[in-house]
């Protein structure tokens, strides 16, 4: 019998009791808080929120349908992306690493900046919105999908390989259904994370919808709209992850285990020629950025003032007389950044696991608790960063703690299943010293979530990019993000172009040295994933 | 081995019963059992698929607790068994920690058990399972069977006087398996630890036990009882004899004749 972690929570009282409970217990927790610093300013509880939603409910239910219905042409465009990238990856493996680097690179685009790029090159409307919501959900689409697509029984393409069909049967009658469940997943995470690109697209300077709402509630201090956005914004991302996750558990029962799998490396050459594939694989990574850079803006030959081209960038930060100047700034601003992203992308990782780790010596408190993490899990934090700057301030506590917010949860549940991958015989093996939880948890509980562990470290490194940027954007004054959002305003789009960059190829470096580190620790703790 | 070593424990199981689930989903994997495992013997469950056998073996592992009925290890429970580390189980898997080398999975065992690091001692248990200068491996560099081995060495290191083998060659080829049927239990036959095996082939339970008990399909019962009486050590040879391979026909008779064996059983 293996001993899950759900088992003995079953026992206790049945799931939708405890989420109930749970749900009263933040409710009447929240009220009350609210109460106590009631002559701070800071905190409007659910009573004050309800109210303030019944007195607006026209404008609010006005900003919420424009912004769903970005957030839902985001998904559409997005998710159809992620799925074509992934046929492509199966049907062309010899494309295979370029496209995954370049669909990562285009991944840790910072999308405060190009949201007001594409303000400029759309005009008006909700396109930008759009493309941000559908930028935000496309890599988490991409990744499970090809997962799913070469998880395939082996069994499987020998018979139809056998019926004499080729590799496009192969992926349209085969793969495609071994996929579905994997897909399902990417679908669930991109529920919110559409509904995020477009707040996130709304902020940048748009019209109408809960972002724009959002920052005028933020800049007037107005508590109880800032509040009442946040809560509807949480409300619906958790309803669309429950929804979409609703729908993919009752036509695909079973989750797979291993989701955000890393980029492969399929080949058995020796360490020597592996790292000089990983840097002419980083080479032609960036010509292609570049070419790509280069070639859509001439294609659809936008104007060269605000849409800077790579020699642009190279002459603004290299060769012209003030280089240095400016890559002072630039690296000022960066350093700024760093500051606030490493210290909440470390804090987040490291909470997210010694909770988990809680969780399994506690599973009654995990029962009480399991259930809001799951729903908080799903709320794309950025989408409350005002309320959290309104509350913690402008310095670095309030960008911090998003960014550690915004990577806890993702971590928490992702450590929690992997604390569950201990196989149950392993943990018999334990039971049958009548070893203590404790001295489980670490010697066998712990190694074996590792895996999952620096998943979620290499998903959480674009997402805390995106966090501290946003948070930047938003209020702080300091860092890369403001230097956007600055040159945005005084159409200093050379330097706008330089930060874009630099955030980019820090974000995706950053990316890949967690995703190396993860393959160390892989071929150690889950061989069986390494191929 | 020490001769000054405790005497190998008997294992008594009274009205021993397994029920799982609860309300309508309840299954009822083992009947209520009496049987005594008595000191120093090698005991095969054999029984069909599911029936629980291996119910039976994990309530004596105090890794189930019994729906009614109790076991008694030298007079105690199995969990007061487990703490004092004398008592050691084997899997079909191997369910070694794919962290940690051979070694390691072998001394973790020692440490479980509260017992201090011998390293000359494991090292040598490592080279009698066969896996001399794999020491430093990792499991994902071994053969299924050199896993199995490194599994029962895990299982012998804290030197226990209760030996619980859940179909330990299972997972293993036929070949394999063969050959570590005829090596391994020289390991632990000689200290004579008090063994329970269960197992699907009833060669191997001919080739390692002492008594074969045979359980019939899910509730289990024990529908026959069968001594084994051929001399020890065991040898490749002795498969062929007419005494190993008449009882081997008296198991496989009742076995693969199970309802007939239940219908006698119940009349008897």
């Amino acid at each position: 019998m293996t001993l899950s972690l759900r088992a003995p929570l079953m026992t206790v009282a049945p799931r939708a009791t405890m989420a109930v409970l749970s749900l009263i217990g933040v409710l009447v927790g929240w009220e009350i808080l609210a109460r106590a610093l009631a002559s701070t300013y800071l905190l409007a509880g659910p009573v004050d929120v309800t109210r303030y939603l019944i007195d607006n409910s026209g404008l609010m239910l006005r900003a919420l349908s424009v912004t769903l219905y970005e957030a839902m042409w985001g998904f559409v465009w997005g998710n159809l992306a992620g799925i074509a990238l992934a046929a492509v990856v199966v049907l062309v493996p010899r494309f295979e690493n370029l496209v995954q680097s370049l669909a990562l690179v285009v991944f840790c685009l910072p999308l405060v900046a190009t949201g007001p790029i594409l303000r400029v090159l759309y005009g008006p409307g909700l396109g930008p919105q759009v493309t941000l919501a559908a930028l935000a959900v496309y890599y988490t689409t991409f990744v499970p999908t090809v997962v799913g697509l070469r998880a395939t029984p082996s069994t499987w393409l020998d018979l139809v390989a056998s019926f004499g069909h080729g590799r496009w049967k192969e992926l349209t009658v085969v793969r495609a259904t071994a996929a579905l469940p994997y897909l399902v997943v990417g679908l669930q995470i991109a529920a919110p994370a559409a509904f995020l690109g477009a707040m996130v697209g709304e902020f940048t300077g748009a019209e109408r919808g809960m972002g724009v709402l959002a920052i005028q509630a933020m800049r007037s201090l107005d508590v109880q709209a800032t509040w009442a956005l946040a809560t509807v914004a949480s409300l619906v991302s958790i309803l669309a992850y429950l929804v979409v996750g609703g729908i993919g558990k009752y036509l695909w029962p079973d989750r797979p285990s291993i989701i955000m799998a890393s980029p492969a490396q399929n080949d058995g050459a020796g360490r020597g020629a592996k790292w000089l594939k990983t840097c002419g694989l980083g080479f032609m990574t960036l010509g292609a950025v570049l070419v790509l850079w280069w070639g859509l803006f001439e294609l659809f030959d936008v104007n060269s003032f605000f849409a800077k081209r790579p020699m642009d960038v190279w002459s603004y930060l290299v060769t012209s007389p003030k280089a240095l100047e400016h890559r002072l700034v630039l690296w000022e601003a960066m350093g700024e950044t760093m500051a606030f992203a490493v210290p909440g992308y470390l804090a987040g990782l490291l909470l997210g696991a010694v909770l988990a780790g809680v969780f399994v010596l506690m599973p009654n408190l995990a029962g009480l608790v399991l259930p809001v993490s799951i729903a908080l899990r799903s709320i794309p934090i950025v989408t409350t960063a005002p309320l959290i700057v309104l509350c913690l301030g402008r310095g670095a506590a309030g960008t911090i703690t998003i960014v550690a917010v915004m990577i806890f949860f993702p971590t928490l549940i992702a450590c929690l299943q992997g604390l569950r991958q201990a196989p149950g015989q392993i943990l018999d093996v334990f039971n049958s010293f009548a070893t203590s939880p404790l001295r489980t948890l670490f010697l066998a509980r712990m190694p074996a979530m590792l895996p999952a562990f620096f998943a979620s470290a290499r998903m959480a490194v674009p997402a805390a990019i995106l966090a501290v940027t946003v948070a930047e954007w938003l209020s702080t004054g300091t860092g890369i993000g403001n230097l956007m959002a600055l040159t945005t305003s005084t159409s200093d789009y050379n330097m706008l172009y330089s930060s874009i960059a630099a955030v980019t190829g820090l974000s995706a470096l950053a990316y890949a040295a967690v995703g190396a580190l993860e393959r160390v620790v892989l071929t150690i703790y889950a061989p069986e994933q390494v191929r | 081995m020490p001769s000054d070593l405790p005497k190998p424990p008997d294992v008594v199981c009274n009205g021993l019963r397994k029920v799982f689930g609860h309300g309508a989903q309840q299954v009822e994997a083992l009947a209520s059992t009496d049987v005594t495992f008595a000191s120093g013997t090698t005991t095969a469950l054999v029984g069909p698929s599911g029936c629980g056998k291996s119910t039976l073996l994990r309530m004596v592992a105090g890794l189930e607790t019994p729906t009614e009925g109790s076991v008694l290890i030298a007079g105690e429970s199995p969990r007061m068994t487990s703490k004092k580390g004398t008592l050691s189980v084997a899997f079909q898997d191997p369910s070694l920690l794919p962290w940690r080398t051979v070694r390691s999975n072998v001394a973790l065992a020692r440490k479980l058990a509260g017992q201090p690091a011998d390293k000359t001692a494991v090292d040598d248990l490592i080279a009698r399972v066969g896996l001399a200068g794999f020491e430093d491996k990792r499991p994902a560099a071994l053969s299924g069977g050199m896993r199995q081995r490194a599994a029962i060495a895990r299982c012998l290191a804290t030197r226990p006087n209760l030996l619980l083998l859940d179909e330990p060659f299972g997972a293993v080829d036929e070949l394999t398996r063969r050959r570590l049927n005829l090596e391994l239990p020289r390991l632990w036959e000689k200290p004579g630890a008090t063994t329970l095996l269960v197992t699907h082939s009833v060669s191997e339970a001919v080739l390692l036990s002492d008594r074969i008990l045979v359980l019939s399909a899910r509730p289990a019962t024990i529908v026959a009882d069968i001594d084994v009486a051929l001399e020890r050590p065991r040898t490749a040879r002795m498969i062929d004899s007419a005494a190993f391979r008449q009882v081997e026909h008296e198991v496989s008779e009742i076995l693969f004749d199970n309802k007939g064996a239940g219908r006698r059983f119940a009349a008897e």
